[in-house]
């Protein structure tokens, strides 16, 4: 048996399980204000495998008195072990303001010490003898104390207080430092007594509910699988509203003081759970879903999650738009699938397979709800220009959306995010247009079918995209998942005897699927798809004459394309008056988010046009203006 | 604009009576001497870019690009195709019409005989509206007096409205030179 002292560098393994909830993406003022993230532990990659090393959290069940006014609390835990190797300790993670008073376990003698750091209690437990390989052990701790909230478990306020795993619910450590993420396949219960008149609305089935002595005691379950959705409960007196005509029983809940929203928040949801469901190709198996309104101002306490059966969103979101608001709280409930029931295993060195699916959901909710009268295909391609333009400028195309090591994950909040949310849904558009809408709304289904409340990766993706389309995607997965590039094509054409050869340079040694829009003299647009090897040429029977052709302007989140003829920006290789036009409409916009009046994510300008900066610097000026001016003229003889 | 066209043909035929003593045919019968106008195509309905004359003489033909039913119009780009024999491309220049301060205008002729032309607004504008309104003047070399058609390439010409969208309704038109 190994022998690991916990403490302070078991606090740095701690991290990326504190973080690792299903979040909204953050908010660019924010970020610019807080740049850095925790220190990423060092976690091992497991394919299709949960993420024990030593040992598996079975169960967690905990019974916990409070009295959230005071944070007065008393709790005993009992934790299911399963011992892979020899166990000889595990750490529970309390709120610091808690401490064990006592721990037992069958056949086995328990040593307990309390040690506070970083805001938390760690609760180490000496098991004598060790568990051996394949053994089961039940613990049983006592805890007490009053809570500090020094950490993100928990927060006492008014109206509304929360508490969460990792404080006054212990979290579990296995004695390889591996947190968090070897509890996500354990079943949890939760027995909650709080005085009577205070309202709890927690993440997990709702088991029971009763009163009696002034206190009122509630039951929720969280069944047994890998996924983020722990325990999170929120607390004080509370209104909710029942969201009818959807597939589900669904209420959505806010504090009695400052209910705004709500009504709202019902529309919304109104529209989103249908949403949801179709994308998925089921209903959510919950016996019921609650939405949560976080009050403003909740940002920097907790912005909003999804748990088993609980979505939370603060208010504070709705601040640049009410727009905004109803498709970032599409994005959350989407993490009811990407995230709570279907939770990749490789979680710890990735989040493509959930922030990146619940942004490409969120888009695709502004597209086919809020935007339903622009065409789908232009408001798409609109969309994810931003993430060309805030991934260009402010991020780093070469990291891999699966990185080798945990500490690769970009410490910086924006880089973080550009990594996490706008690469990730950039990648996915980009797979959606090469494989197809029908396939990979085919593919969703099947992912939400075949892994809910299952163990899959970014691997079980990749073989389920294959199966769905007949396509090798192994040399995209290779450059794009495992690595990173940035692709920046730049296409040019002819045509000969009713062939069309296109080429793209600028790609050596990549192989780049491609779907172009191949538009004719009379302005038919006919869609091929290519894979473009590096600079060979490929060649198309297309018997009429092309004025243009350009890639689905939805991949422009990945692949940055261009026309190989400079100052033409509309691929037909010439450069007129439209090209002309379009850059002198976009005269002074700037790619960098937190535009006056702007959109998307990241409130940017979504008619800035990377193919009008010329210089690539991020602004379109009268230097960029005058290049295209300068070209101005070059047209194919003749015409 | 149907009033001046009126003028430009009354003038041209006060022109032709004037000087009909000057020439006699073959047969010693005087002959009018016929004069080299530019005449407008049919205008398409609704809202459209034409082209009418301005000046036509010494050696030059002066069109005005005029705006009909334009609304927010922010810009236009166009080729015109002509008879190199006849017609060289000399420059373009906008009006005051425009909003930006200075619009663009270019005119690129690396074909003789074919013209790329543009003129926008340039950043944020409201564009330009107008019932008839004079967009630019283009100017030509004429070579040789004698009929000749001024073609709008209408596959490749546009107009794109404030909004930085195709304003696919607008019309094209050019017109002809024509000895009367």
């Amino acid at each position: 048996m190994r022998k690991v002292t916990f403490g302070f560098g078991l606090a740095l393994g701690l991290m990326p399980a504190l973080t690792a909830h299903a979040t909204p993406i953050p908010r660019y003022e924010d970020l610019v204000t807080r740049r850095s993230l925790r220190a990423s532990a060092k976690l091992p990659k497991a394919l299709s495998t949960p993420l024990y090393q030593s040992t598996e959290v079975k169960k967690i069940d905990t019974q916990l008195d409070l009295v959230p006014s005071s944070g007065v609390a008393t709790g005993h835990v009992d934790v299911e072990l399963h011992a892979v190797g020899s166990v000889g300790q595990v750490a529970l993670l309390l709120d610091s303001g808690l401490a064990a008073t006592g721990a037992s376990a069958p056949g086995k003698t328990v040593d307990v010490a309390n040690q506070v750091a970083q805001g938390y209690a760690f609760v180490n437990l000496t098991l004598t003898p060790a568990m051996a390989p394949g053994e089961t052990v039940t613990i049983a701790v006592d805890y007490s104390g009053t809570l500090s909230c020094q950490s993100q478990g928990c927060y006492a306020g008014a109206p509304l207080s929360f508490i969460s795993e990792n404080a006054a619910i212990p979290g579990v450590f296995d004695q390889d430092n591996v947190g968090g993420y070897n509890a996500w396949g354990a079943s949890r219960s939760l027995t909650l007594s709080v005085p009577e008149g205070i309202d709890a609305v927690a993440s997990g089935e709702l088991a029971s509910s009763s009163t009696a002595g002034g206190k009122t005691t509630r039951v929720w379950k969280i069944p047994a699988f890998h996924s983020y959705g722990g325990n999170v409960v929120m607390l004080g007196v509370l209104a909710d509203q029942p969201v009818t005509g959807v597939s589900i029983p669904t209420r959505v809940v806010s504090t009695q003081v400052g209910p705004s929203h709500v009504s709202e928040m019902v529309g919304f949801m109104q529209k989103i759970l249908p949403f949801v469901d179709a994308q998925a190709g089921q209903k959510l198996p919950y016996a019921e879903l609650k939405v949560f309104k976080l009050p403003l101002g909740w940002l920097d306490i907790f912005r909003g999650t999804a748990g088993y059966g609980l979505t939370l969103l603060s208010e504070d979101y709705a601040a640049g738009s009410v727009a905004y608001f109803e498709e970032t709280l599409a994005h959350e409930n989407a993490h009811q699938w990407w995230g709570v029931l279907v939770s990749p295993t490789d979680i710890p060195v990735t989040r493509w397979l959930v922030e990146g699916m619940a942004t490409l959901s969120q888009i695709d909710y502004a597209a086919q709800v809020q935007h339903a009268d622009v065409p789908r295909d232009e408001y798409l391609a609109r969309r994810y220009r931003e993430h060309w333009m805030l991934v260009k400028h402010l991020g780093d195309p070469s990291l891999p959306l699966v990185v080798d090591q945990t500490n690769q994950i970009p410490e910086d909040s924006i880089a973080n995010t550009l990594w996490a949310y706008i690469r990730s849904s950039a990648f996915l558009e980009y797979l959606r247009v090469v494989a197809g809408d029908d396939v990979f709304a085919k593919l969703l289904r099947t992912w939400a079918q075949t892994c809910n409340q299952k163990l899959c990766d970014t691997g079980d993706f990749e073989n389920l995209l294959e199966a769905e389309s007949g396509q090798d995607f192994g040399p995209v997965f290779a450059q794009w998942v495992y690595s990173g590039t940035a692709a920046e094509p730049s296409l040019a054409f002819s045509q000969s005897g009713g062939t069309l050869s296109v080429t793209a340079s600028g790609i050596d040694g990549l192989s780049v699927p491609l779907e172009l829009f191949v538009e004719g003299e009379g302005g038919k647009l006919e869609k091929r798809k290519v894979v473009f090897e590096g600079s060979a040429p490929v060649t198309l029977a297309i018997p009429t004459p092309v004025r243009r052709v350009r890639p689905n302007p939805r991949q422009d989140g990945l692949i940055w394309s261009r026309s190989a003829t400079p100052g033409d920006r509309d691929f037909d290789g010439e450069v007129d008056g439209f090209d002309v036009i379009q850059c002198a409409y976009r005269l002074g916009r700037e790619a960098a988010p937190s535009q006056t009046g702007g959109e998307g994510i990241w409130s940017s300008d979504l008619d800035f046009d990377p193919r009008c900066d010329e210089d690539q610097n991020g602004s379109i000026s009268d230097a960029d203006l005058s290049a295209v001016s300068a070209a101005f003229g070059n047209v194919k003889g003749g015409q | 604009m149907r009033a001046s066209l009126l003028g430009v043909v009354l003038a041209s035929a006060l022109s032709a009576l004037a000087c009909s003593s000057d020439s006699e045919d073959s047969g010693g019968k005087p002959t009018p001497k016929r004069t080299l106008v530019f005449r407008s195509d049919a205008r398409p309905a609704g809202s459209s870019v034409t082209l009418r004359q301005k000046e036509l003489g010494s050696g030059r033909l002066v069109l005005e690009l005029v705006g009909n039913s334009v609304d927010a119009l922010y810009g236009v780009a166009f080729r015109l195709r002509y008879d190199p024999k006849v017609l060289g491309f000399e420059k373009v220049e906008a009006s005051p019409h425009w909003g930006a301060s200075p619009p663009l205008a270019l005119a690129s002729e690396k074909t003789p005989g074919l013209v790329v032309l543009t003129l926008t607004e340039k950043g944020k504008s409201a564009g330009v509206s107008g019932s008839e309104v004079v967009l630019g003047t283009l100017a030509f070399q004429l070579k040789v007096e004698q009929a000749s058609a001024i073609d709008v390439v209408v596959e490749r010409s546009g107009a794109v409205g404030a909004d930085g969208r195709a304003r696919p309704a607008v019309g094209w038109a050019g017109g002809d030179l024509v000895l009367e």
